[in-house]
Formats: C-alpha cells, sequence, structure tokens
C-alpha cells in the first residue's frame, strides 16, 4: 500500500506527535507514506473568501498527486473535507476544471482526478481492518475509558465519504479505539462540532462549544478524549486549561494504538508534546510492558 | 421569483441550491453555533437572500459566524447545501472587502508562509526529534495561484 503523505499545515508544525504516530503505525502495517515536499495548502483557509483560489490550491495538491499516480492520505479532517470536496466539484464541472487547470499548467500540473483522498483513520478501517489491528495489541488498555470525538470533516458532508461512515452515528472511531481493549463510552451531543471554525472571528462561540463537550465528556467520567484531527485537538488540548479545570488528556487515535501496539509513548508516540499530559494512562502502559518482561 | 442576488449567490459554485430552500427552518435547528449565540439563524440569512436583501446579508455580521460544520447541510430536507451557500455568501462580500480581519490574517499567514502555520528551526527541530522530516517554507506558487484565481474570478 503506497499513498502520497499530506500532512497538513496544523499537523505539521502543531501536530508532530500527530503525525509522527501515524508514520510508525503505518510502518507496523506495510502502508508507504511518501512525503510529497510540493504539497501545499489544501485550500481550505480561503473558502470564505476566494472560491476559485481554494479549488486551485487543492487542485494543486490533487493534480501532484496525480502525476504520481498515488492516492492521497490525510490526518487533518479539514484538509480531507476540502480537499475531497474540490476533486468532487472539479471531477463534475468542466468549466472550473479548465481555470483550475490554466492556473496548474505553468507548474506542470494537470488535475486528472485519478487520485483519491482518504483520512487516515478510514485507511486503517478499510484497507488495514479491524482484526488485522487487533492481532498487534501487546498491551491491553483494558479498564480505560475514552470517549470518541469524530470531528466534522471525516464524514460531513455525508455525499463526499462514500458512506463510508454514517454521518449522525459514525463508528468507525469508536471501532478503532476498541482495538486496544478501551471501552468507548457514549456521551451527550457526540457529533458536537470542536468550534475551531469560528475561532478566527469570536472565540467565544468557539470556547463555549468546546467547553460544552468537555462538560459532556466529563460527566460520564471517561479517562481520555481521542480524536483524530489536529485542528480538533487544538480547541480540546491547547484550551482545556483556560476552558476549566478538567485535566483529560486528548490523544490521537495513533497515539492510543500505538500504546496497545507497545510503541514508546515519548519517543515513537510524541506524548510529550500533548498539553494535557497522559501520565496515569503512560505509567500503565510501562507496568504492563515490565510485567510481561 | 427568484431575487438577483439569490442568482448572484447561484453563479458561486455550491450555492446553486439555494433556490431550492422552503425556509423550514431544520438547519437552524442543527446549527450549534445557533445554539449557543442565538443571533446566527442560517434560515434568516437564506430567506434574505432568497428575498433580494443584498445589503443587510453582506453588511451583517453574522454571516462569519458558520463553522463549517455541514450539520445544516445533513439535515436539509431539500437538498441545499446550506455550508455551501453560506461560503458563496462569505466569497461575495469578501469580494466587496467585509472579509473579518480573524481571516485576512490567516490569508497574509498563508501568503508570507505558505502554510497557515511558520516553520521555522524551533518546528523543524521538534520534527527532527520526533523523526520527522525536516520541510521549508516556499511561498511563491501559493501567492501566484492566490492570484491568478483572483484575476480569473473576473474573466
Amino acid at each position: 500500500m503506497k499513498y502520497a503523505f499530506f500532512i497538513g499545515c496544523t499537523a505539521l508544525a502543531r501536530g508532530v506527535n500527530y503525525e509522527t504516530s501515524a508514520r510508525k503505525i503505518a510502518q507496523l502495517f506495510n502502508i508507504e507514506l511518501i512525503d510529497v515536499p510540493s504539497f501545499g495548502c489544501c485550500g481550505y483557509p480561503v473558502t470564505h473568501s476566494d472560491h476559485l483560489g481554494y479549488l486551485a490550491l487543492a487542485a494543486r495538491n490533487l493534480a501532484e498527486a496525480d502525476k504520481r499516480g498515488m492516492d492521497i492520505v490525510t490526518i487533518c479532517n479539514a484538509c480531507t473535507g476540502a480537499l475531497t470536496k474540490a476533486r468532487n466539484i472539479l471531477l463534475k464541472d468542466e468549466k472550473e476544471r479548465n481555470k483550475v487547470n490554466s492556473i496548474l499548467k505553468p507548474y506542470g500540473l494537470e488535475f486528472s482526478g485519478i487520485s483519491k483522498v482518504k483520512h487516515f483513520s478510514r485507511v486503517l478501517y478499510e484497507d488495514v481492518g479491524i482484526e488485522k489491528l487487533k492481532e498487534r495489541v501487546k498491551i491491553s488498555l483494558e479498564g480505560w475509558k475514552c470517549a470518541a470525538h469524530y470531528g466534522c470533516h471525516y464524514v460531513k458532508p455525508s455525499e463526499l465519504f462514500e458512506n463510508f461512515d454514517d454521518a449522525f452515528m459514525p463508528r468507525t472511531l469508536d471501532m478503532l479505539i476498541e482495538v486496544t481493549g478501551a471501552k468507548s463510552v457514549e456521551y451527550q451531543n457526540k457529533m458536537l462540532c470542536c468550534g475551531g471554525g469560528v475561532l478566527a472571528v469570536k472565540e467565544k462561540i468557539s470556547t463555549t462549544m468546546t467547553k460544552e463537550k468537555l462538560d459532556n465528556i466529563k460527566s460520564v467520567n471517561a479517562d481520555l478524549i481521542v480524536l483524530q484531527c489536529p485542528f480538533c485537538a487544538i480547541m480540546y488540548d491547547e484550551y482545556q486549561g483556560s476552558i476549566g479545570d478538567y485535566n483529560i488528556p486528548i490523544l490521537y487515535i495513533t497515539q492510543l494504538l500505538g500504546l496497545s501496539f507497545g510503541l514508546d509513548a515519548k519517543k515513537e508516540l510524541g506524548f510529550s508534546q500533548n498539553a494535557v499530559k497522559a501520565k496515569k494512562l503512560m505509567q500503565f502502559a510501562e507496568s504492563k510492558k515490565e510485567a510481561s518482561k | 421569483m427568484v431575487s438577483e442576488f439569490a442568482k448572484e449567490i447561484a453563479r458561486i459554485k455550491g450555492g446553486e441550491s439555494i433556490i431550492k430552500c422552503i425556509a423550514c427552518g431544520s438547519c437552524t435547528c442543527a446549527c450549534p453555533v445557533g445554539a449557543v449565540d442565538g443571533d446566527y439563524d442560517s434560515r434568516k440569512i437564506i430567506r434574505l437572500a432568497v428575498l433580494g436583501e443584498r445589503e443587510e446579508v453582506l453588511n451583517s455580521q453574522v454571516i462569519w459566524l458558520c463553522a463549517g460544520c455541514y450539520s445544516c447541510q445533513e439535515r436539509c430536507p431539500q437538498g441545499v447545501e446550506v455550508t455551501n451557500v453560506i461560503s458563496a455568501i462569505q466569497c461575495i462580500a469578501s469580494r466587496e472587502g467585509k472579509l473579518p480581519h480573524g481571516f485576512k490574517l490567516a490569508i497574509e499567514m498563508l501568503k508570507k508562509h505558505g502554510r497557515l502555520t511558520e516553520v521555522g528551526e524551533f518546528e523543524n527541530r521538534m520534527r527532527k526529534k520526533l523523526g520527522c522530516p525536516e520541510v521549508s517554507e516556499d511561498p511563491k506558487v501559493t501567492v501566484e495561484i492566490l492570484d491568478k484565481a483572483e484575476k480569473g474570478k473576473e474573466e
């Protein structure tokens, strides 16, 4: 399995823990992640201001992947949504496609739509499969209660994602969590958005949305929140301390899986980068490792 | 009767479905931003647009409060791409110089660094420590693409 690895701006600088843990998991399952230095912005930041600019920025990346004959794998929900939406529009609309391709021509690029876009979690679920993942577990996280946060652009709008999961009651992230032996707990308003999309305009709205989810999760006594988007992580991890006294560690699904596969929390999975420290979980994994020696 | 403003919105990709709106309010009910700040009401924005209240819509601060979560679009019984319609309205407002400061800053970052984030020595040290390849900044192509798109719109 070979994918062009689209890391995205946020993960690249602020979610290196996510990127590195995704790379390690990929290695374990022979998923080859190809770095493409000429990948640029996914286009999402200009969706509010410049529709053609958005399509062209997204198409640049799609065309880079087309040129290599590889599908794209993403680790950010916003990038997943922006690239998939642009691909769908450009496949259907010849006029927009021609406009975009004339912008890209000087760079030797042309959007053809050969390459598809998939989120890394979806690749784990669809290409590797839950059973194969389970076979790799060395440290069972039984007894740990996790709250799954999907993030909007993983499944919505549903017409973009071929119904690989349900837009209102998705299950794939819960299943990935439960690979480790941990329990994925239900909580109120599970599909609530992190609020990150409106952060640049009205911070209070964002943090109120973030707080609501943290409160709902706290009320079911979850030990951890597990997510798969670096922007959601900014809201729940980086902002958590300023929103209230929660002390709920926020892990990327790749960090949780990696830990149960026996990888080193700090050296291989970047646990030091998480703002809310998952000390108890790291100690738990260490003691299990010691006991099995 | 479809207003001129609704037609203008429909000319932007994603905005076409505005004409199918029956103002049922499913979008507003599904909206997590509206639940926090009642001023944001997607049904009202779309209704005003359909009625042709161009200036009222474009000058309104609330059109910028959409979090882009697609909850409304997913719920719409008419197949209105609500989130995409709001984005199309934002694009028109932006063309008239009304883009909020926060979004302008994001575009400045994008043009300066080629990304939404700065990746300098500090970030690269951290990347290297965690076994990720170093990355460099090359905003040239991004800037050129955005400039060409700006010009292409007028054609």
